[in-house]
């Protein structure tokens, strides 16, 4: 697993009203389905919500303001919102939907599900840049008939 | 002149701006024997700080990593005024510069690059050619360890000094649709180190050179170069931000007038004076140094400072396959690369090439952000499933490098209210597309389109243009032989300051098609290598 760069000493927006507003809002844009969980079964704890948030701590006023407005309300209210928010403040929206989906896709679990690995260190062997490069596809670029330019002044 | 504080020394060479360009001049005249003092703006950067090996690296690549100034909003960057540009330039501060961010993508310029005028009757011819710069690349090559592949067909003759990274599923399948169609394509040259090199560490494919190496594989100038040129006796100082090059009575370059990290004021004397600011850095600092003898700015008889900039507008196509291609994968870095339509053909419509590369397209984010143009029923909701079982980890990108020509009306200039965090004006960009690159950018998005196709792509998705890439910062202080028409020699020294050289992109008479890091540094190489040779006979501030 790789480390979190986020700073998550210091404090976060989310209150237990803010994260329960964070996973209505993630019912709306990844929500449950037959082969995807929600966020909130993903990420119980809120942890990765957590990590997301703090990730942009630039916007975290404006991010606060927006749960606040969203608290309580039903999740077909929300998607209208979200809706509307798309249309007229779109750098807010941007911000929103890349931290619920940001939260989303880090919980090991819907990683597993979509096959990612996360951020890991594969150093190449040393003989697989030769062998992608031993069969007809090297022989495509090798036989290709063009060249540079030369200017009248060009010597090698 | 009030001062808080004078440093009695006086260098030999002062160098301002610790990127690439100013990293080579260092190291090269300090090895030397010359006294060197480095002014950087910004700090050093350590590995661990960059985003691309914690699980939150896409999130916080969003601001806090982001290659634009701008939005990043560090106080070691200055900001830039863009209200009045097509593309926003993108760079960072700090030691190793730009270099921190670059893609490492490693290529000369095409001997045809350096005649324009004479094979195609545009623009100007540079006053040296590729033969002239041949040496200087490949010095710098070795130094910095380019993995690659010798043979490309589209240049003359070179060694790679390591030996390739793997290419990977993105490369092999792009690399078919080429071959489908008789299209130039080969593995691409990187400035990232295939094994270990010097100080340089091993890649091990993060994918995120574009945010920094977490690894220290990538060869950035602050590993490759600083630590011998300090070594060597130079001395770097940072959070030391230039806001005028002095003169002496002659109008000879006397040193520099720097803020510190505190905000005092300083003046570091100098013999010599070596900029290396690039191609917005430089002509800010540039005007900003106009005095009684030189009101319109310092080296600017010519007028041309801070005109005729050059970007490099970016666009790109991605392709969807129907099959995995650990598209996440590194390094990132190119693939592989083709100069299919590199070179001028006028029969186009338009002057000028692009280049093109394969990369990576990187983690769920991205792939998300594939589909912002769509509507939200597209992107969100139920879709949001199917659309990243399609498109993650199954795409790959041609990234198209276009060829900009040089135009008088694209200009950097001083905003009249932007300041930065010491209260210094901002530069002001005014940067608009010409109908010949967009014309030319139009060509490269259908064609990249076609070899998607030819590949095997279930889907394309173009972007006519990457608002915010790449950071290629070309153009504004033309090297030439005719003072009238040029603001530096063929040797990158100043025609109106006679101890004063720039050695950064600015220089650069046209743009080519390629990423240009490995011409700015050679070129600074070349200047350095002639400093060392010339230092006798030529004449400094007293």
């Amino acid at each position: 697993m790789s480390s979190i760069g986020a700073k998550l000493d210091a404090p976060t927006i989310l209150d237990s009203a803010r994260i329960e507003t964070a996973w209505t809002i993630a019912d709306v844009l990844v929500p449950e389905t037959d082969d995807r969980p929600s966020l909130k079964t993903a990420d119980p704890e809120a942890r990765w919500l957590a990590v997301a948030f703090a990730a942009r701590r630039d916007s975290e006023h404006e991010l606060a303001v927006l749960l606040d407005i969203l608290r309580g309300r039903e999740q077909s209210e929300v998607e209208a919102m979200l809706r509307s928010l798309r249309v007229e403040k779109r750098y807010l929206f941007d911000t929103i939907s890349s931290v619920i989906a940001g939260a989303y896709y880090m919980t090991p679990q819907v990683r597993a599900l979509i096959g990612y690995p996360g951020q890991e260190q594969r150093p190449a062997p040393l003989e697989l840049a030769a062998d992608e490069l031993s069969d007809e596809i090297f022989e495509g670029a090798m036989a290709y008939g063009g060249a540079f330019r030369a200017p009248s002044d060009f010597v090698v | 002149m009030s001062v808080s504080q004078t440093n009695t020394d006086v260098v030999d060479v002062l160098v301002i701006g610790a990127g690439p360009s100013g990293a080579v001049v260092a190291q090269h005249m300090a090895t030397n024997g010359f006294s060197v003092t480095c002014l950087e703006q910004s700090r050093w950067f350590n590995n661990s700080e960059f985003p691309g090996d914690k699980v939150d690296w896409e999130l916080l690549s969003q601001q806090q990593w982001h290659h634009e100034p701008n939005i990043r909003g560090f106080d070691t960057d200055y900001p830039t005024a863009t209200g009045d540009s097509d593309v926003h330039p993108v760079m960072i501060g700090g030691v190793g510069g730009s270099t921190l961010f670059y893609g490492g993508h490693w290529h000369r310029f095409l001997p045809s690059d350096f005649r324009m005028h004479s094979l195609d009757g545009i623009a100007e011819d540079w006053p040296i050619s590729y033969k002239d710069l041949a040496p200087f690349y490949d010095k710098v090559d070795r130094a910095i360890g380019v993995a690659g592949v010798e043979g490309d067909p589209m240049y003359p003759p070179f060694e790679v000094p390591m030996p390739p990274h793997p290419i990977g599923k993105v490369g092999r399948i792009a690399a078919r649709g080429m071959n489908k169609l008789g299209w130039h394509w080969w593995p691409s040259a990187n400035a990232i180190a295939s094994q270990r090199h010097g100080e340089l560490a091993q890649c091990v494919r993060w994918g995120t050179c574009e945010t920094g190496c977490p690894q220290g594989a990538k060869a950035s100038f602050d590993i490759t170069h600083w630590p011998s040129a300090i070594k060597n006796g130079a001395r770097l100082l940072t959070n030391s931000r230039v806001h005028k090059i002095t003169v002496d009575a002659q109008g000879r370059a006397d040193g520099a007038l720097y803020f510190d990290a505190r905000g005092v004021e300083h003046h570091q004397k100098a013999r010599f004076v070596v900029l290396a600011a690039n191609g917005i850095g430089t002509p800010r600092l540039l005007k900003l140094s106009a005095h009684p003898g030189a009101p319109d700015g310092l080296a600017n008889s010519s007028g041309l400072v801070g005109k005729r900039l050059m970007l490099h507008p970016n666009a790109e196509v991605t392709g969807v396959y129907d099959e995995p291609l650990e598209s996440w994968l590194g390094p990132a870095g190119q693939a592989i690369h083709s100069l299919e339509f590199y070179e001028t053909d006028l029969s186009r419509g338009f002057a000028g090439g692009a280049k093109w590369q394969v990369m990576p397209t990187g983690g769920p984010l991205r792939a998300l952000s594939l589909y912002d143009r769509d509507d939200f029923d597209t992107q969100w909701g139920p879709s949001i499933h199917r659309r990243m079982d399609e498109t993650f980890g199954r795409s790959l990108q041609w990234g198209i490098n276009s060829q900009d020509l040089p135009e008088e009306t694209n200009t950097v200039t001083l905003d009249a209210d932007l300041v930065d965090s010491n209260g210094i004006p901002a530069p002001r960009i005014h940067y608009r597309l010409s109908d010949n690159t967009r014309a030319l950018l139009r060509y490269n998005v259908d064609r990249a389109v076609e070899a998607h196709q030819a590949a095997g792509a279930v889907a394309t998705m173009p972007t006519d243009l990457w608002p915010d890439q790449p950071g290629h910062l070309l153009g504004t202080a033309k090297m030439g032989d005719d003072a009238a028409t040029s603001v530096v020699d063929r040797w990158n020294i100043s025609h109106d300051v006679p101890n004063l050289a720039i050695v950064d992109g600015s220089v650069m008479p046209t743009s080519g098609a390629v990423n240009p890091t490995s011409t700015i540094t050679a070129l600074a190489l070349r200047a350095a290598e002639n400093l060392v040779a010339t230092a006798k006979n030529r004449k400094v501030a007293q």
